[in-house]
């Protein structure tokens, strides 16, 4: 498959009369991305807001992120499946609004995490602070259950993302790329040479705000199966993920995941980037002995060399990196696990609530129990009511001074286990 | 359902809804107490269904914990009898849910009563899930 993705480089965002893109500013509407966003009328209100890198802005508590999208040409819509009708995406040409996000935040249960800072100290570890961000706020009508507003809020943040999207139909990139995969026999007869390499992406699928959709597909319900990661880059994979701010995938690390990034990056060079694995993280132990059986069945089938498998989320899913990683080496394929770590505050527990001796090579995320001050920001976007009741955070966490004492579990991205995160170890 | 299967809890959504439909063995328990629980239970010769670590909500956050479990021939025989049977996935499960709770300070104390009806709710919805994939 060949995908042509077209970078348009946003330099500012800034409210105005009626929405378009012109000379890399991003002009909106807030009236009319308001009626994109309460056509379901589960919601009742929306707020937009902007936040700019190095601004003194707290945006909390944060659901998603996402990066604006437009099909120009090929099969398929944006997040297919979930707005655009079922296609296979991951061909033809998409153009990626570059340098900004539409963020979806605001209360969706009593407790919740993610924070985003836009200057200071917290800015150093979450992507976000690097991006302008078109943040919306949502307020659910009265008496919907979670699960309800969190779908709601979800979809709400895609249909505006599509609609900021849309405004660059016309418009020429500043930038092409192009990602093109071999099918199997392609591959073997270019690259006889160079190691057979997939990328296992395992996807949080654990239930009420711990989910994850594969073209509208709730993730525990599939069992593993192969994509080209083009399609993971054509919006193939969605985030419903509201908790583990650290370590879940917002939509936009789906839409820009580092592991398919480099690995394109070294194919036909260092190694043959053969195929996208995907599995799931469900919490019935059966489930688990099924995805991980098939997928170490899949990598021995479409005879690799080697696997990067990376993990989405804490405790559970340790156990199904584990016997990924276990299964995969038992079939002959070499294997990278990345993870992140919950040390503890001194950093000396034990980091994974599983291990074994066949998880030889290992990337670490960081740290998420590690403890930092967030100053007192001049702005919050959202409410810090929830702040306390957040991952990480403590009684002590809101502090005299207006700072955050905080755990680094609460920043949005921190120590994300696809490497889409600031933290290296020196 | 099938009668060896039992929901262990300290969750009293998951009790309240479960209990006309399946074997909902419940107990008020804070965390670290009903994991204990479900240790001794695994002892005693049952089987974890379910993982203990289930939700991303760690432990600490969320006080609630739901578990699917398979009575052993240990349980149905004699309950209570320690040692022979003892499953080892399902022990090595429990003993690293124990060791991954004490990481984490208990922030659950000051909770509003609407926050815990969230994270019983968040609790129940795993569990459910768990029960669709059980077929029970």
């Amino acid at each position: 498959m060949r995908l042509e993705m077209g970078h348009i480089y946003i330099k500012d965002i800034q409210f105005a009369d009626s929405s378009k893109i012109e000379n890399g500013v991003l002009y909106v509407s807030r009236e009319e991305a308001a009626a994109v966003a309460l056509e379901d009328e589960k919601i009742k209100n929306v707020v937009f807001d902007i936040a700019k890198p190095g601004e003194s802005v707290r945006i909390t508590p944060v659901k998603d992120v996402i990066e604006p999208r437009v099909k120009v040409s090929g099969r398929g819509g944006v997040f297919p499946g979930v707005l655009a009708k079922v296609d296979t995406v991951g061909s033809g040409t998409t153009y990626a609004l570059k340098g900004m996000a539409v963020v979806t935040a605001g209360k969706i249960v009593g407790f919740q995490e993610g924070i985003i800072d836009m200057s200071g100290p917290g800015a150093d570890y979450t992507p976000f602070s690097k991006t302008l961000n078109l943040v919306m706020v949502c307020e659910p009508q009265e008496g919907l259950e979670p699960h309800e507003y969190e779908a709601a809020v979800r979809f709400a943040g895609f249909r505006v993302a599509a609609y900021v999207g849309e405004l660059a139909r016309e418009l020429t990139p500043d930038e092409t790329k192009v990602y093109e995969t071999c099918t199997i026999k392609e591959g073997l007869e270019k690259y006889p040479d160079l190691p057979r390499v997939a990328y296992v992406q395992m996807l949080q699928s654990q239930g009420l705000l711990h989910d994850t959709y594969v073209y509208g597909v709730d993730a525990k319900k599939i069992l593993p199966t192969i994509l080209s990661p083009t399609e993971t880059m054509d919006g193939a994979i969605v985030s419903g993920n509201c908790v583990s701010a650290c370590d879940k995938n917002p939509t936009y690390v789906h839409q820009n995941n580092p592991v398919v990034e480099d690995l394109f990056a070294q194919h036909g060079k260092t190694l043959n980037f053969v195929c996208q694995i995907i599995t799931n993280e469900n919490v019935y132990l059966a489930d688990k002995m099924r995805s991980s059986d098939w997928t170490a069945k899949l990598c021995a089938m479409l005879d690799l060399d080697g696997a990067i498998v990376s993990q989405e989320g804490f405790g559970n899913p340790d156990t199904d990196l584990i016997m990924n990683c276990k299964k995969i080496e038992a079939e002959g394929v070499k294997t990278v696990i990345i993870t992140d770590e919950y040390a503890g505050r001194d950093g000396k527990s034990q980091s994974l609530a599983d291990a074994d001796e066949a998880a030889d090579a290992v990337i670490t995320g960081g740290n998420a129990n590690e403890v930092v001050i967030l100053p007192k920001m001049d702005k919050v976007i959202g409410t810090l009511d929830y702040v306390n009741k957040i991952a990480g955070a403590s009684e002590d966490t809101l502090r005299a001074d207006g700072s955050l004492e905080v755990e680094l579990q609460v920043i949005t991205g921190a120590t994300n286990e696809t490497g889409f995160n600031k933290l290296s170890a020196r | 359902m099938s009668g060896d299967i039992m929901i262990v809890t300290n969750n009293p959504l998951a009790h309240e809804q479960l209990q006309d439909k399946y074997n909902v063995v419940y107990y008020e328990l804070p965390l670290n107490e009903i994991l204990k629980v479900m240790r001794d239970m695994i002892h005693a010769g049952c089987h974890l269904l379910t993982h203990p670590l289930s939700g991303s909500v760690k432990p600490g956050e969320t006080p609630y914990k739901s578990v699917l479990m398979l009575k052993g021939p240990k349980t149905q025989g004699s309950a209570g009898e320690k040692g022979a049977g003892a499953d080892s996935e399902s022990v090595k499960l429990i003993e690293s849910a124990l060791s991954a709770c004490e990481k984490f300070a208990d922030k659950s104390a000051g909770y509003a009563e609407k926050t815990l009806k969230d994270l019983q709710l968040i609790d129940l919805d795993l569990i459910k899930g768990a029960i669709a994939s059980a077929y029970i």
